[in-house]
């Protein structure tokens, strides 16, 4: 019998799906389109902080909006509303959105009429983690209460996440959310993360984040 | 079924074939993967995924060998690398006791090598 040969490979396990993100990358770089890709578990205010984006941004920016959701199409109706392109993926099963699935959803998009997407994914805190969909920035979104202990329960999203929307702080005051607690352990796991504390609600918050959002989609493109 | 499991499973097939074509193997034999402590990867369903997704081709009854990667942070006062289970509330270095670190290994997520006949 033939000896065992050993290749190094040294390869992401993932990389078939960080090629077609890349190459998506630099496809919308080509046509100065920013791309967001925007992660929370569900009801954490994902459809709610781009509706709040959109009409903060709309004036300035040309948006689509790229809509995960395992089976319904509720959110893409109230995104719809707002008068921007949307696109609605039904992953029927898929616990997150992959660079194929984007690349699908673009194709049916008019790139040369859109500055910025937003990409609402699939609510989960875990698969969307590991997924690169070819955007520019992740972003996640925490809500109070949910719990200040989930940085602990799933910390590879912090860690790869460039900015953090802390949402619904309107219920700081109902909720045992430990606000020092919780900016130690995320920024032990990502010193680069911008922390922006926010209410859809209440709209409290809302300006700074978009702020950040106008100068990363202005440095991009 | 659990699709995410499934979906990272086909992947590391792809790259694996891709790599077993290329040096013109007869059979891959065994696949090593180094794996970060924080990932959330179920070993025990990998190969089964694996087993049924690779029949027929040159990966078939290949054996996959997973080696964690602990977590590590460093102390950004003192330097110091140590292990810490990123679940703990309050992670110090046991150096000199600083809060202030930062996350340095426990994210990998990669193919090490194969072997092929």
């Amino acid at each position: 019998m033939d000896p065992i040969k050993f290749i190094n490979i040294k390869e992401n396990i993932l990389s078939d799906n960080q090629n077609l993100a890349q190459e998506i990358r630099e496809e919308l770089h080509a046509k100065k389109v920013f791309m967001l890709n925007l992660m929370a578990s569900p009801g954490a205010g994902k459809t709610s902080l781009i509706i709040e984006t959109i009409r903060r941004l709309k004036t300035e920016f040309r948006i689509g909006v790229i809509e995960g959701d395992i089976e319904s199409q509720v959110d893409a109706t109230r995104v719809s509303a707002e008068g921007v392109t949307t696109v609605q993926l039904r992953t029927g099963g898929p616990c997150h959105l992959d660079a194929p699935m984007i690349k699908a959803a673009l194709g049916s998009m008019n790139l040369e009429s859109l500055d910025l997407i937003i990409i609402e994914n699939v609510g989960n805190l875990v698969c969307p983690a590991e997924f690169d969909t070819g955007a520019d920035r992740k972003v996640m979104i925490l809500s109070v209460p949910e719990g200040d202990d989930k940085v602990i329960k799933y910390p590879l999203m912090f860690s790869v996440s460039d900015a953090l929307v802390l949402n619904k702080i309107d219920y700081l005051a109902l909720a045992d959310f430990n606000r020092e607690n919780f900016r130690e352990h995320v920024y032990r796991l990502n010193p680069h993360i911008r922390i922006f504390e926010a209410s859809c609600k209440t709209g409290e918050g809302l300006d700074a984040w978009c702020e950040w959002l106008r100068a990363e989609i202005k440095e991009t493109n | 079924m659990n699709i995410h499991e499934l979906a990272v499973t086909e992947s590391i097939l792809k790259v694996v074939l891709k790599h077993a074509e290329a040096s013109n193997a007869q059979k891959v034999v065994s696949i090593d993967l180094k794996v970060g402590e924080m990932r959330d990867f179920v070993e025990e369903w990998m190969q089964w995924y694996f087993d049924y997704l690779s029949k027929g081709t040159v990966a078939e009854e290949s054996k996959i060998n997973v080696t964690k990667i602990p977590v590590k942070f460093q102390c950004k006062e003192c330097a110091e690398n140590f292990n810490a289970d990123v679940k703990e509330k309050e992670i110090y270095c046991p150096c000199c006791e600083s809060k202030q670190v930062e996350l340095v290994s426990g994210t990998e997520f990669f193919i090490e090598s194969i072997g092929v006949i």
